[in-house]
Parts: C-alpha cells; structure tokens; sequence
C-alpha cells in the first residue's frame, strides 16, 4: 500500500524525517549528507555576516534552483536572465536582514517568487517576446530523437506553465540535476512526503495535458532504474 | 490501488526510489491494467524531455555571477547602515555630541585643523586664507578678540553618512555650532494684540522687562 500523506498535511517534522532515514540505502550517504548540510550552514552564516567570498558562494551554489523557481513562477514573457539578475542583487544587498543560517534557502525562494510576481504585475510586455515564447516548436517525423526530445521538452516546459504552482514548482526543480526530495522540501518549506506526491500528480497533469495536445510521435521504451536490479531493464510498450 | 498510488510508483521508479515492495505493487496494478506500462514510459520519456528542456532554459544561470564592485557596493552599505546605526543608539542615550564623536573617530577623518573650543586664545589672525578651515579660525579667533565669539560648541551634530561611489571612503555631513554674544539694552515683542501692528499698519514694540527667574520649592 502506498503511504498517503497528503491527507495529513501537518505532519511531524521527526516523523518526516525518519521517513526519509528509512528510505536511504546506505549510512554512510546520511553521513555525507549531514556534513554537506553543515559545511553550508557554516557559509551561509558567513554569507549573512557579510564575508563577500561567502556571498558568491552561496550564489554559485544555489543559483541553478533559483533559475528553475523563477522558471515555475515568471510570465512567459520575462527573461529569466533579468529575473536572475534581479535576484543576485537582492542577495547581495539584503543577505545580512536573514538571522536564521537554515533559513537561507526558502528565503531565496521567496525572493525569486517575488521577483517573478513583480514582473508579472509590470505587465511590460514586448510584441518580440511574445512571438519568440509563443512559437510552438515543430515535431517532425523526419527529425532524430534527439531533436524530437528536446522539441517535446520545450512544449512540455509551455504546457507546465498551465499546471497550478504548487505542482509546477516542484517538478521544475525536480528536472534539476541532482536535487533531491529532501532539498526540494527545504526549499518549499514542506515536508518529502509531499514533494513527491505533487511530483506525482504533476507528472500524470503534464501526461495529460500533452495527451491532449497530441505532442508525442512514435512509441515510448520504459527505462528502469531500479536500484534492486542492477542491470536497467528495458520494456517495448 | 487508487491512480493516485500508481503514480507515486511510477514517480518512485523514475527518480530511482523504487523499493522491491513498490516494483511489486507496480506489477500488480499492471496485471490488471497494462496501460500502466505505457503510462510509465511516457512519463519517463516526459521526465527526460523536461530535464532537457529545464536545462536548456536555466543554463544562462552560469553567467549571472555576482560582480566584484556589486559585493563591495553592498559591503559599504552594510558598514555605513551599521555606523549610522550605531551613532544613533549612542545618540538617543547620550546625544549628538558623542555620536558625531564616535562617527569621526570611526571613519579616521578627524580634522586636525578645527579649532579648539574653551578659553580665549590671542592667535594673531593669519595674513592669507589658504582654506576654509583657515577662514574659520581667522574669524573665531578675531571675534574672541572682540568678544562677539564665545567659541564653537564642542558638540557636532550628525546628520548623515553616506558611502561614496566606488567604495572611496564616506561623506559624513555634520553641523558645527559656533556661540557668540552679542549686547543689547533692551528686549521687545509685538505689540497690539501679538500683531506686531497698530491699526495704522505701524510695526509696534513692546519693551520687556527680564527679571530673574523665582523658582517656588514645595512647602
């Protein structure tokens, strides 16, 4: 039976987190985990504390996930370059006003959201951007998979922009490379379990919506990477 | 099993989080819809093209780095908002004079050449300005002479302190008080109902007596 947690929205942060403890394979990576967690602990107090070198750390660090965050949240016609631009300065000239080291995270998210949402209200929309976000890529059967995946992933990365926010934004980071469940929910402030029940039912919402949108030519092969079985097993569907 | 727990496998399967226990469900569900094979490949395929495609929207994040001058602009401002910050606490608790005080010794900028406030001094006044602090001193130092100049008040007031473009030290804007005395025989007010006119548009005085101040103590 698979847990249902989102009908407990409130649940306890511990039992969260031993949740999470059970799910990781090996000791040794929560170990890593937790000495990653202090190392930036450690710089992002720095970083409050005013240390440049630590500022531009933290930027490096995070700024990937910004960019996704604002890519959840801008208007489509905004360039996200701008946006990340926006929020670079903000962390520069506003790190110092955070007085919680943990708190850095979600603060940054609440920065890019606001960053966004103002360029929402500016409403200072260009007939060129327009055109430019508003072109449908073309899906031709003569193209190579390659190019008809990356055709597929620029119209689902429009049809996302139709899912609500609160499944959008963590599919979005999801796509980044690397970040986990647990890094998710710190961001979003939310717990795992409901990261990935949003991935979740954003995955089957974008399935749908492309559905809809008769995007996807050919058939699908299943990829399996299952940690259980080494050897990736391949499924022709 | 709900759509919902098919997903959370599924979802499970393509970040690789699946345990035996979820494969095992997955297969279930699939015995009795095989649609759940199809639905997983697409979603993986889905997954794959949106990384992709987020990759590819993101990338310009690399070359949004923080500039060296921007750093050093806010680290300014920080110094700045903390000195102004400090020089107002120690201005409410023990007023401008120490604030400008402590806000001069901070910033290094004392002035050697201010003058010196207290007793008369018979400095001849100099044959040439060469600055405006040479001016200044010319001018207390010839109004102690004439006894119109008391001196400056030792305290100076803090109105601002701003850092200056390119990171090139702080303005700090203050006022200086300079105390002088000056004879008159008598005090007057306005006259005519505080006007200070008589009804023919005449400007009227009132000569006021000043007397020592009675102060009453309780009985």
């Amino acid at each position: 039976m698979v847990e249902q947690t989102e009908k407990q929205p409130v649940r306890d942060l511990a039992e969260d987190a031993l949740a999470s403890v059970a799910r990781e394979p090996l000791g040794s990576e929560l170990f890593v985990a937790s000495a990653m967690a202090r190392e930036e602990e450690q710089e992002h107090a720095a970083a409050i504390g005013g240390d440049p070198a630590s500022v531009d750390k933290l930027w490096r660090r995070h700024r990937r996930w910004v960019a996704a965050i604002l890519l959840a949240h801008k208007p489509r016609w905004a360039d996200l370059d701008d946006l990340l631009q926006e929020v670079a300065v903000s962390l520069v000239r506003k790190i110092s006003d955070v007085r919680d080291p943990r708190a850095v995270r979600p603060w940054l998210r609440t920065v890019a959201v606001n960053a966004a949402a103002a360029a929402a209200r500016s409403g200072a929309r260009r007939a060129k951007d327009v055109q430019r976000d508003d072109a449908a890529p073309e899906l031709s059967r003569s193209a190579s998979e390659n190019e008809q995946e990356i055709a597929i992933g620029r119209h689902l990365l429009a049809l996302a922009a139709e899912m609500p926010e609160g499944y959008r934004e963590p599919l979005l980071l999801k796509a980044i490379h690397n970040l986990s469940y647990r890094e998710i929910g710190q961001i979003m402030g939310l717990p795992e379990t409901t990261i990935e029940t949003r991935i979740a039912r954003g995955r089957r919402q974008l399935r749908e919506l492309a559905a809809a949108a008769s995007i996807r030519p050919g058939p699908a092969e299943i990829n399996i990477p299952a940690p259980t079985d080494p050897g990736a097993r391949r499924i022709k569907v | 099993m709900s759509d919902h727990e098919i997903d959370i496998l599924m979802t499970r399967v393509i970040d690789g989080r699946a345990t035996a226990s979820d494969w095992a469900g997955l297969e279930a569900a699939a015995t009795r819809d095989a649609g759940v094979w199809r639905d997983l490949a697409l979603a993986q395929r889905d997954d794959r093209a949106l990384r992709g495609a987020v990759s590819a929207a993101t990338q310009g994040h690399q070359a949004i780095d923080l500039s060296g001058e921007e750093l050093h602009k806010a680290s300014v401002q920080r110094s700045a908002q903390t000195l102004t910050q400090r020089a107002r606490v120690v201005a409410t608790w023990g007023g401008w004079a120490v604030a400008a005080g402590i806000a001069l010794a901070l910033l290094g900028q004392h002035q050697s050449s201010t003058p010196s406030t207290g007793s008369l001094q018979t400095t001849p006044v100099p044959a040439s300005l060469a600055s405006a602090a040479d001016a200044l001193n010319a001018y207390l130092t010839q109004g102690r002479a004439e006894g119109k100049v008391q001196g400056e008040a030792p305290d100076k007031e803090l109105l601002s302190v701003e850092p200056r473009p390119g990171g090139d030290g702080y303005d700090v804007t203050f006022a200086r008080r300079i105390i002088e005395k000056q004879h008159v025989k008598n005090f007057y007010q306005p006259g005519e109902y505080q006007t200070g006119f008589d009804e023919f548009g005449r400007v009227t005085r009132l000569p006021v007596e000043v007397r020592p101040q009675i102060v009453r103590t309780a009985y």
